[in-house]
């Protein structure tokens, strides 16, 4: 850094509290294409190396929205060291933010994990809240989910109920993995929590390819499948059955192609 | 770590070719592309272009837009579980229309048979499993680009 002259040291600082200003929000595409943006007033400003500038200022999160402050620095002969300086120092950020990142989706997947290992063995209901169940395997769906596939969620406020939690965790399981399957993972899932005449009642809602109305009597018949062979045991809807009668609820279907909703209604008190 | 780096370490000074040659990652996940384009970045310096995209589609886009300004594509490096078409479907995709390019997996899963059809019918070059260390990254790449160059000598003469 003793290499540069005081005004020299003012543009990397400039340069540098304009990088350590950004998040990135921005998808790979978009920057490619705001890359390719930024290298094209590069070259119309008369700079060389314009294609290589705009990479280094790219991956520092700089666009041509932020060149006005910064071309008078990309005059200078040193400019290929002011950028190393801003884009290594700036990279200590970019860096500590990817492991803040990765560890907060670790830290929710090992949560997720855990409550979803956990089994109650007392075979006692409890009083629990059927949407932390919900969250829980959204969480663990969260590879399947994050590209694709729009969340909406669309929750009023539902008490506890009395019930299986472990047990509700695979019917939301299994329902929210039909649902991605039939859209083949892309889509809106839509789900929906309210609560109706002292039931819980979620509505699981995906943009899949709908199931033909002539089958619909069937899926919750055990071995019935649509799958390929090999992808599916035929066994998930029934089991889902199984745990909806357990707690004295209800299982109903609507599909049309473009829309399918499960509804599941749970009484406040169960059985 | 540091002994890979030194003696492959470029100048870091940025070049003057134009249309440089091109590395490109494929991964569905952008902080796993971002942590290849620094590691890279950081190793072969700026004889390079690298180019990021995020899943087979993308890159294949973004293959025939380098078609058009001519800048030559030396390596892939592509993950295999990726929405839409997988690692190996691509990388085969990519080795029928351009079988000079160098191929490279880096998965996190595991799938031995798309393993197999990759080095089957895609030639790869190597197959990396996540977590990757800088050390076996550089040393698929630099190897990969070796090989890219003894092909192409191998062509010509």
């Amino acid at each position: 850094m003793s290499e540069l002259s005081s005004e020299q040291g003012q543009q990397l600082m400039t340069l540098l509290e304009c990088a350590l200003s950004k998040t990135p929000t921005f998808t790979v595409r978009e920057e490619r294409q705001l890359k390719r943006a930024l290298t094209q007033h590069l070259e119309a400003a008369g700079l060389p190396d314009a294609t290589a500038i705009a990479d280094t200022l790219g991956d520092m999160g700089l666009y041509s929205d932020d060149l006005e402050g910064i071309l008078p620095m990309l005059r200078e002969p040193k400019r290929e060291l002011i950028l190393e300086l801003a884009y290594r120092l700036s990279g200590l950020q970019r860096s500590m933010q990817r492991i803040d990142t990765a560890t907060e989706r670790a830290a929710k997947v090992v949560f997720a994990l855990k409550n979803y290992a956990r089994y109650d063995h007392t075979g006692e209901r409890i009083k629990a809240q059927v949407l932390d169940g919900i969250e829980t395997v959204l969480t663990l769906y969260y590879n399947q989910l994050k590209r694709g596939v729009e969340v909406i969620r669309k929750y009023e406020e539902i008490p506890q109920i009395w019930c299986y939690p472990d047990e509700l965790n695979q019917v939301w399981t299994n329902l929210i993995h039909n649902a991605l399957q039939a859209m083949d993972n892309r889509g809106t899932l839509t789900i929906q929590a309210a609560l109706a005449q002292e039931r819980v009642q979620i509505d699981i809602n995906d943009t899949g390819s709908g199931i033909a109305s002539e089958l619909q009597e069937r899926i919750f018949e055990p071995f019935f499948t649509t799958k390929a062979p090999g992808e599916g045991s035929g066994l998930g809807l029934s089991i889902v059955k199984n745990i909806i009668d357990k707690h004295k609820g209800q299982i109903t279907v609507a599909s049309q192609p473009g829309q399918t909703i499960f509804s599941v209604r749970l009484p406040l008190h169960g059985a | 770590m540091a002994k890979a780096r030194s003696h492959c370490r470029r100048a870091w000074g940025l070049g003057t070719q134009m249309n440089k040659p091109i590395i490109l990652c494929v991964d569905d996940e952008k902080s796993i592309l971002e942590s290849l384009k620094t590691q890279l970045k950081e190793t072969f310096g700026s004889a390079y272009g690298y180019e990021m995209a995020e899943d087979a589609r993308d890159a294949l886009e973004l293959i025939d837009e380098l078609q058009e300004t001519g800048a030559p594509l030396l390596l892939i490096v592509s993950d295999w579980l990726m929405p839409g078409m997988k690692g190996d479907e691509f990388l085969i995709t990519i080795h029928q229309r351009f079988p000079q390019v160098v191929t490279v997996m880096l998965t996190g899963q595991a799938d031995a048979a798309a393993i197999a059809r990759a080095t089957e019918e895609a030639n790869l070059h190597r197959c990396l499993f996540k977590p990757w260390s800088e050390a076996e990254l550089t040393e698929a790449i630099a190897s990969g680009l070796a090989k890219f160059e003894q092909d192409k000598g191998d062509g010509a003469g």
